[in-house]
């Protein structure tokens, strides 16, 4: 057992480690190349119309003038302690205004996420009981589809499929950013429909690939030549070995989720943090950038660490391996 | 639709906007509401949904939607009420006044309050309200009523049913200013800055809730000041950028859908939509800053570039107005009588001619020009711009940037004047129309400077105090020529508010001042 | 013992006929030929757009959208220009970008990757924790704030698609390279004393290619489907540049009368992205290259 705690012990010591390299990330990206957040905010074609002063003056209200290590420990120190600050223009509390928009988008990745691997393993286990057979082709080849047609242009079409066609959903989504999260879950429904497609696709690739490897093992062959069921074989036997690589895709699966997220909540007009990034971004409000790429940093972590937690779990093998790779 | 002929051949179809006569009031509003139902039988209750697809400017500068001055659009009329409004054929009659006189040098308004008018929250209107309303919108910080701060000297109270305004200047047009869509009465509060901020108002609906950043959503106001008004039992509008308006429009969420793009109109009517356009509507004006060391401080690059746009061919290609009015590059729009076109529409030969003349033989890059897109054809609208611009040999790019925050954007920088960026003008009284040229206006002339400025100046000044119509006509056209000359900034025109909604709603009707409507209280929904 | 005597980890390769028998087997799959076929011409257009067009890209012809007709093959758009140019020239930018930035991750990733695996060590530990660190931070938000930073012109957008894509380059060299290293040729290089920048590059490095150009590939089909959506979302590629991301979002608001708009850069950006992932399926697969993102 202590071998299991000092694992997940040295774990959270990692994920804490790469906390303070993506606040560094963040920073070194929307500060000091190439140059400070000022300059993120101000292109250089409109340079012209700031004489030094104004520059000066405007750097010592936003508290730039002070070296870089300085700044990046106020910066880190906000970051960790979730203290945002405030806008550039309005000077209003950030973490105030991106609460709702952050609680509204983590319903909709929670369901997503929930949803795409059990759509996946579900295919997977369809596909995989004929291995090359007709099934595997079309659902293998369809998924390859799926993968290929952008997010954007599948969200588009769901909205006027299901939306103005069939009438199955809303196609505008009336809601305000505050409403109680049982109104948020009503209208996630397509998005979150729309968001599943992509990502499905990729995992049950990675599934499918776990799946043939596992059928294809000695252990399985001669369960089958003692007669086991197709069916037992594939569920109880080949789906945990392949859940495996599975889960250590998943912080790219989850990076990739708030990736979607972004492209989906801007098609649905959603009220999350996709669409306050975006504005946020062509608004070059910094302060609100870097809060929003830090939380998303921080629960693609979170998530990974979990993931890594759950594998210990589930295959004893890593339990006795020392290399964590 | 004004055809171009009939503006040069000054018929009689034009709409004429201009000073009243002292103390005259024109048809008042209940005439106007009950002359739409007249033959029809208005049904009670149903909901009106609509989408803008035009952003809001204000969220830049605050997200609590319940002021007046952050509301999720400028139609405020549905939740508040002005002293006065202006009428679809631009004439001004009064609202929460029941009428309004000047002195003799029109220095003076007194304003006699209608009587009977309550708040949402049961109060009763009254001079108290008035003053303290016009107080905050004349505030040199607090305000947010451009023509309240420039014209207003001081404001009281006159029994419990008057106001009176004191001028800075003479201005025989100053009803038109308290018609303004931000210069809404709300209750009176100790602290003006708190004042506003409760969402409450005289207008038909009562505000429940507001998300400045997405849509907002009001009641029915049964103690409205029109009996039995409004029809409609709810009022919901939906900001709907880009295709989000067409959607939902196609989905029947929305029944209405203000300001679409009109080269989408076909998106509506292909499931039912009506379009109802106004006789004309915004247009935009380039605010050239020329206190900068850039190309256009030199008056015939700025002529080269107004005689290089290819303004009819926005209207033919944006609005499918082949023989509209264009903009004259003045604050002047095509339905004031007292408008005066340019005096040659194009000339690409003689815009080359002016840039060789200035040094530019072989064509200019000048710096880019910031729009947002406050209506959704404007991408359209600045490409076409751009590339008629080109023909001349004038390299200008028109820069996209978001509309919310876009005003602190653009005054960031060179104060008092911004960056070089398109603003929109509605369609005013000239009195207001031309002052925004003027020494009054510290933005919108770009730094304009000279005799011909200054003469400008002193027309304006002249014209405000000027009693008879014929003179004052005379002004104006001499100010608009001196403005043609000097091109301090540049308008492209033609743009005409529209308003798309379903075949059951009546008497929605788009108006030429895009914020003075639709007027709620004829609006009834068929079942 | 020398080193040309021993195989690398591809497929078997002893003579030049044999060499060609990966490349038959790929091309006989109907799959890969189709995802070839898409490849080329993909790169064709890119190439030779300009000239072949039958307009420029930003030029108004006509007042606004018209059906497809003699002069205008596939109509015009809202604002009066060639459908059909545009249309033609519609991934150069994103392609452009994709293929310079991908490149430079490659290249630069290469390098990481060869030095944390080979040398292992505290330098191993830096460059994992710093590529771990970036991969947290999911793609597009990531470009989204370089997009603040560097802006949103095909140079700093290569140089965005580089520093995005450099770090799974770097975790996928890296466990090759360990792998790689174990073997008995790298030691016997090691044991005769060669320098470190010779087994890198002479032993290790030739063994990658076949890895390398697989995730040069799909690393490429990645990088063009978030150029577009960001050109969608209005952070990219901006009016009046054709980019098909950009056409579909303008497509949006005509789509009830006028679906082709929508229909035809979707169908267009899809068929690249599938030529690629089909081609790399195939050749992958005959090659036997092993050690990729979607091989596991």
């Amino acid at each position: 057992m202590s071998t299991v705690l000092a694992l997940i012990v040295r774990r959270l010591a990692l994920s804490g480690v790469i906390l303070v390299l993506v606040s560094g990330i963040v920073f070194i990206g929307t500060e000091i190349l190439p140059g400070d957040a000022l300059d993120a905010t101000i292109p250089a074609d409109e340079l012209m119309y700031y004489s030094d002063e104004d520059l000066a003056r405007m750097r010592a209200e936003l508290g730039l003038d002070k070296p870089a290590a300085e700044r990046f420990l106020n910066v880190f120190r906000g970051l960790i302690t979730f203290d945002f600050g405030v806008t550039l223009m309005t000077r209003e509390s950030v973490i105030n205004s991106i609460i709702h928009p952050l609680l509204n988008s983590l319903i909709m990745a929670s369901v997503a996420i929930v949803l795409t691997p059990l759509v996946a393993i579900a295919l997977g286990i369809w596909a995989s009981l004929k291995p090359g057979g007709r099934t595997d082709g079309i659902v293998s080849g369809a998924t390859l589809f799926a993968y290929s047609m952008p997010d954007f242009v599948v969200g588009n079409v769901f909205v006027i499929v299901f939306a103005i066609w069939l009438g199955l959903a809303p196609a505008v989504l009336l809601i305000t950013e505050s409403a109680p999260w049982y109104q948020i879950l009503a209208v996630s429904i397509l998005p979150v429909l729309a968001l599943t497609v992509s990502g499905v696709a990729y995992q049950f690739r990675l599934l499918r690939a776990g799946m043939v490897e596992a059928l294809a093992s000695e252990f399985i062959e001669r369960s089958r030549l003692s007669g086991v069921p197709e069916w037992r074989l594939v569920i109880i036997h080949a789906l945990p070995a392949a859940l495996i690589p599975m889960l250590n895709g998943t912080a790219q699966f989850v990076a990739g989720i708030i990736s979607g997220v972004v492209v989906i909540e801007a098609v649905f007009k959603f009220p999350g943090i996709g669409i306050e990034l975006i504005r946020s971004v062509s608004q070059r409000e910094v302060p609100t950038v870097q809060a929003i790429t830090f939380l998303a940093a921080f629960a693609v972590i979170v998530s990974n660490l979990m993931a890594d937690i759950s594998i210990l779990a589930l295959d004893p093998r890593v339990r006795r391996a020392k290399n964590d790779r | 639709m004004l055809s171009r002929r009939d503006f040069l051949a000054g018929s009689a179809v034009i709409i004429g906007v201009g000073a009243l006569p002292k103390g005259a009031a024109a048809q008042p509003i209940t005439d106007f509401v009950d002359s739409l139902i007249e033959g029809q039988s208005p049904r009670q209750g149903g909901k009106l949904v609509y989408g803008n697809p035009v952003p809001n400017w204000a969220l830049g500068q605050s997200d609590r939607g319940q002021h007046p001055y952050f509301f999720m659009d400028i139609q405020t009329r549905g939740i508040w009420n002005a002293l006065t409004w202006v009428d679809e054929e631009l004439n001004v009659v009064p609202e929460l006044a029941e009428s309004f006189e000047a002195n003799d040098d029109a220095t003076v308004w007194e304003y006699k309050l209608r009587e009977g008018v309550h708040f949402h929250d049961g109060k009763e209107f009254t001079s108290e309200d008035a003053v303290a309303s016009a107080r905050l919108h004349a505030h040199p910080t607090l305000g947010g009523v451009g023509f309240f701060k420039q014209d207003i000297k001081s404001v009281e109270a006159v029994g419990k049913y008057g106001i009176r305004f004191h001028l800075n200047r003479p201005n025989v047009e100053f009803p038109h200013a308290t018609a303004e869509y931000r210069a809404m009465m709300l209750p009176a509060r100790e602290n003006l800055e708190n004042m506003g901020y409760d969402g409450i108002g005289t207008g038909p609906f009562r505000l429940i809730e507001i998300d400045n950043k997405r849509q907002f959503l009001a009641e029915r106001f049964e103690n409205y000041w029109m009996p039995n008004k409004p029809y409609i039992e709810e009022l919901q509008g939906v900001l709907a950028m880009g295709q989000s308006a067409i959607n939902g429009f196609q989905s029947g969420q929305f029944n209405a859908v203000y300001n679409a793009d009109p080269g989408q109109f076909d998106q509506f009517s292909s499931v039912g939509g009506v379009a109802n356009s106004a006789p004309s509507g915004d247009q935009f004006w380039l605010v050239l800053p020329k206190n900068m060391n850039l190309p256009w401080n030199d008056v015939r690059v700025r002529k080269a570039m107004s005689l290089a746009i290819d303004r009819p061919r926005v209207n033919r290609i944006i609005y499918g107005d082949p023989e509209g009015w264009t903009g004259n590059d003045t604050h002047m729009n095509g339905v004031n009588k007292e408008f005066q076109p340019r005096s040659v529409e194009r000339d690409v030969t003689e815009a080359k001619r002016l840039l060789a003349e200035a040094g530019y033989p072989n064509g200019i890059d000048l710096p880019a020009i910031f729009y947002c897109p406050g209506y959704p054809e404007e991408p359209r609208l600045w490409a076409v711009v751009g590339e008629s611009l080109k023909e001349a040999g004038i390299n200008l790019e028109f820069a996209e940037r978001p509309c919310d925050g876009f005003n602190p954007f653009t005054m960031a920088v060179n104060k008092p004047i911004g960056r070089p960026r398109r603003n929109l003008v509605g369609a005013r009284n000239p009195n207001i129309n031309l002052s925004r040229l003027s020494s009054l206006n510290d933005a919108e002339p770009g730094g304009w400077s000279g005799p011909g400025f200054e003469r400008y100046n002193e027309l304006l000044t002249r014209a405000a105090a000027e009693t008879d119509d014929q003179a004052r006509l005379a002004i104006y056209h001499e100010m608009q020529t001196i403005a043609q000359e000097e091109v301090p900034g540049i308008m492209i025109g033609g743009r005409r508010t529209n308003v798309v909604h379903a075949p059951n709603v009546f008497n929605l009707r788009a108006h030429t001042q895009l914020w003075q409507g639709p007027r709620y209280e004829s609006v009834w929904i068929d079942a | 013992m020398t080193v040309e005597a021993l195989s690398p980890m591809a497929a078997p390769v002893a003579a030049p006929i044999a060499r060609n028998r990966p490349l038959r087997r790929a091309l006989a799959s109907p799959l890969t030929m189709i995802g070839l076929v898409l490849v080329v011409f993909h790169l064709f257009l890119a190439l030779f757009a300009p000239l072949i067009a039958p307009y420029s890209i930003s030029a108004i012809l006509t007042d606004g959208l018209t059906p497809p007709s003699a002069d205008y093959w596939l109509g015009t758009d809202q604002i009066g220009r060639d459908y059909l140019s545009r249309l033609m020239s519609g991934g150069r930018v994103a392609l452009l970008v994709a293929l310079t930035g991908v490149s430079g991750s490659i290249v630069i990733g290469t390098l990481f990757g060869l030095v944390a695996g080979y040398v292992g060590g505290w330098l191993d530990d830096v460059i994992m924790r710093l590529t771990d660190a970036l991969m947290a931070i999911p793609e597009l938000l990531l470009i989204a704030i370089l997009v603040l930073t560097f802006g949103k012109e095909i140079w700093s957008l290569s140089l965005i698609v580089g520093i995005v894509y450099t770090p799974g380059v770097i975790r996928v060299v890296r466990a090759k390279t360990i792998t790689i290293a174990a073997l008995d040729f790298v030691r016997a290089a090691e044991l005769r004393g060669e320098w470190l920048s010779f087994i890198l590059m002479r032993e290790i490095t030739p063994n990658l290619l076949g890895l390398l150009a697989v995730e040069f590939a799909i690393r490429c089909s990645s990088a063009i489907l978030k150029i577009s959506a960001l050109s969608f979302l209005g952070l990219g590629i901006s009016q009046p540049t054709p980019d098909w991301g950009l056409m579909v979002q303008e497509a949006m608001s005509v789509v009830f009368t006028d679906p082709w708009f929508l229909i035809l850069p979707a169908i267009t950006l899809s068929s690249l992205i599938i030529g690629i992932n089909f081609a790399v399926d195939g050749l992958a697969r005959a090659y036997g290259v092993t050690g990729t993102e979607t091989d596991l």
